[in-house]
């Protein structure tokens, strides 16, 4: 103990004060969990319990039918728009991705990196309008599975862009020396090497853009309206029906067949979101247990 | 490589979730109230199913029916609220009704069950503009006089969005009270002067649920569906009536259709002896030289099939068809403004 030091009492005081601070820590922080784990909670309660009570078997086979039937074409139109976004903006979005992180130059990547930035932040309803300005209104093409897929694809390639990136700027400086060291090319690197490395972080990203698109209703209630039947082939001038619209939109008619539609999409949306999630999840953990052994 | 196996296995699955049904037959859509949404969808089931035709009709409000069927997005808009003749003239287009449905008071007081408490129009406005502030107000005491009200304040419950329903209720209380056209006026959204705004008819239905000794206005069919205390209403001629199908019939089957200038006409506070006086309908909007004529023409078989064969699928959804009188005016209206 040197001069300045605390005294016995003053020490005592001090960890005492910080106990009861680190206390009070551990409380708020253990509330706020509560509180989030709580809503999360009510709200997979809620959406079980009534989505359950309205699931059978009908709803698998036959399209909406006014207020009641099934909801075929809707779990058709849905895998169809997710489907369709995502062949559209993965591309896009891993490309975009490697560029910016191994090819571009810096102001030009950093460029694009803001403007990606800026429109993960923009609200999916602007989006919407955006879609239905150009293409349901200027172009002509009228309510479609073109215009909402686009709009969609337009809505998840910078967060599929900017996962990639991530990913990529993850992998170890050494990685990439090693490689070069061994006569490698920079594509040959990058496909071979860096993305191989990172392919459990590309793909979390993809599944949690397909998260995205599954749930997104403001952009597709401008785009892609709503349709009874199974899409008939046309990628243009023809509505389509997705399970996002039919808990939108049923939950406000008063009928309780309309009611238990909405609840059973809303459970079907549920389900398929969290089982992305922990596919997600799974292939994150599984790069975890690779890096480790 | 697990990567590509795991990717190809979820584009298969994708792929194995995408397949399509063609049936080639045209499609026509439509856009706007959520009021004929429930009939106007039970309609194109059972047309699909006699025609092979296939309607779509997407619910998002009359403000956006109009806004659609202006911009030419859709083969017919609907709206709760008429155009004026100017709007119609400017765009070329030409309405009519489509079906006729009621609007009643609803309420939540104990010991008060659907269809006895009466209520008139003025005391209604009153009410809505905060002036009778309490259940056992002289006023409504005197309208029920064999009724037990307590002594609590009344909690108002209106739209917070704006809707064809409450520009049909707002009409009605302009009719019966001076004070309200003076200082309110109707519209799809008013300055409320008392109470909170539920979102929809939905919304007005859960705070009047909620919330002891409130009222609130919904349409006909929610009254119903949710088991709601509906009120009875004093008529035009003075008459207490309770909300039915027959009551809604015979407002529309009073207003006189043939002088209303492309069907503008609001039917609230109808003449009839038996008739509803929150009585309301719903129009179609469509263009008059079509920009599609093959589609614009299975829009009127369409309609045409509907106003004549879909009677049952209205009634069992608690609409009004519309009267066979107005049935007539229509198909003439039809063959003298439309070309097709």
């Amino acid at each position: 103990m040197n001069a300045g030091a605390a005294t016995p009492t003053q020490d005592r005081g001090r960890q005492r004060r910080r106990a009861l601070s680190s206390m009070l820590g551990w409380i708020a922080s253990g509330l706020a969990f509560v509180l989030l784990a709580f809503a999360l909670l009510d709200i997979l309660h809620t959406v079980f319990v009534r989505g359950f009570a309205a699931l059978n078997l009908q709803l698998f086979l036959t399209p909406t039918s006014g207020i009641a039937g099934g909801l075929l074409n809707a779990i058709e139109g849905s895998a169809l728009i997710t489907f369709g976004a995502l062949l559209l903006a993965v591309p896009i979005g891993v490309l975009g991705g490697i560029y910016v992180s191994e090819f571009g130059r810096e102001y030009f990547a950093r460029a694009v990196r803001f403007i990606a930035d800026v429109l993960v932040g923009v609200p999916s309803i602007v989006f919407g309008l955006f879609g239905y300005l150009t293409m349901v209104t200027a172009l002509g093409w009228h309510f479609s599975l073109a215009a909402g897929c686009i709009t969609l694809a337009m809505m998840i390639a910078p967060y599929i862009l900017r996962t990639t990136e991530l990913a990529l700027r993850g992998v170890s400086g050494e990685l990439r020396e090693a490689g070069y060291a061994l006569g490698a090319s920079q594509a040959n690197l990058v496909l071979r090497v860096l993305l191989r490395e990172c392919a459990p972080r590309v793909l979390t990203g993809i599944l949690l853009a397909m998260a995205i698109s599954m749930g997104e209703t403001a952009p597709l209630i401008y785009t892609v309206n709503w349709s009874n039947y199974y899409w008939n082939g046309h990628l243009t001038h023809e509505s389509v029906a997705y399970l996002t619209y039919v808990i939108w939109s049923f939950i406000n008619e008063p009928f309780s067949s309309a009611h238990a539609l909405a609840y059973a999409a809303a459970l079907l949306i549920t389900l398929f979101v969290l089982l992305i999630t922990l596919l997600a999840r799974l292939s994150l953990s599984r790069l975890e247990v690779r890096r480790s052994s | 490589m697990s990567l590509t196996l795991k990717s190809r296995l979820a584009a298969l699955f994708l792929l194995g979730s995408v397949f399509a049904v063609c049936a080639h037959a045209t499609g026509i859509t439509g856009a706007g109230s959520s009021f004929v949404y429930p009939v106007l969808s039970k309609w194109s089931v059972v047309f699909n199913q006699k025609t092979g035709h296939q309607i779509n009709y997407q619910s998002i409000g009359s403000g956006g029916g109009i806004a659609q069927i202006k911009a030419g997005t859709v083969d017919f808009g609907a709206s709760d609220a008429p155009l004026s003749a100017e709007d119609l003239g400017k765009f070329g287009l030409g309405q009519f009704p489509v079906v006729i449905g009621g609007i009643v008071p609803v309420v939540n007081v104990e010991g008060i069950g659907a269809g006895k408490l009466r209520l008139s129009g003025p005391v209604l406005a009153e009410i809505f503009m905060g002036k009778i502030k309490t259940w056992n107000d002289p006023a409504l005491a005197q309208l029920n006089p064999g009724l037990k009200l307590p002594a609590s304040a009344i909690f108002v419950v209106h739209r917070s969005d704006g809707s064809g329903t409450s520009y049909n209720f707002t009409n009605y209380l302009g009719k019966v009270s001076g004070e309200w056209q003076k200082s309110i006026g109707f519209g799809t959204s008013v300055p409320w002067p008392v109470g909170v705004g539920g979102k929809g008819n939905e919304g007005v239905s859960a705070y009047v649920k909620q919330i002891k000794n409130s009222i609130g206005y919904v349409e006909y069919a929610y009254a119903l569906q949710n088991k709601m205390a509906y009120t009875q209403m004093e008529n035009a001629t003075g008459r207490f009536l309770q909300p039915s199908n027959a009551a809604f019939a015979a407002a529309a089957a009073t207003a006189d259709w043939a002088q209303a200038k492309d069907f503008n006409l609001i039917m609230t506070n109808a003449p009839g002896a038996s008739a509803w006086p929150i009585t309301a309908t719903t129009w179609a909007i469509m263009y008059k030289t079509p920009k599609n004529a093959a589609q614009s023409k299975v829009t009127f078989a369409f309609f045409k099939w509907a106003f004549e064969h879909g009677q049952p699928q209205a009634l069992a959804l608690d609409y009004v068809p519309l009267p066979d009188t107005l049935v007539k005016q229509i198909e003439a209206y039809w063959h003298t403004q439309f070309k097709s």
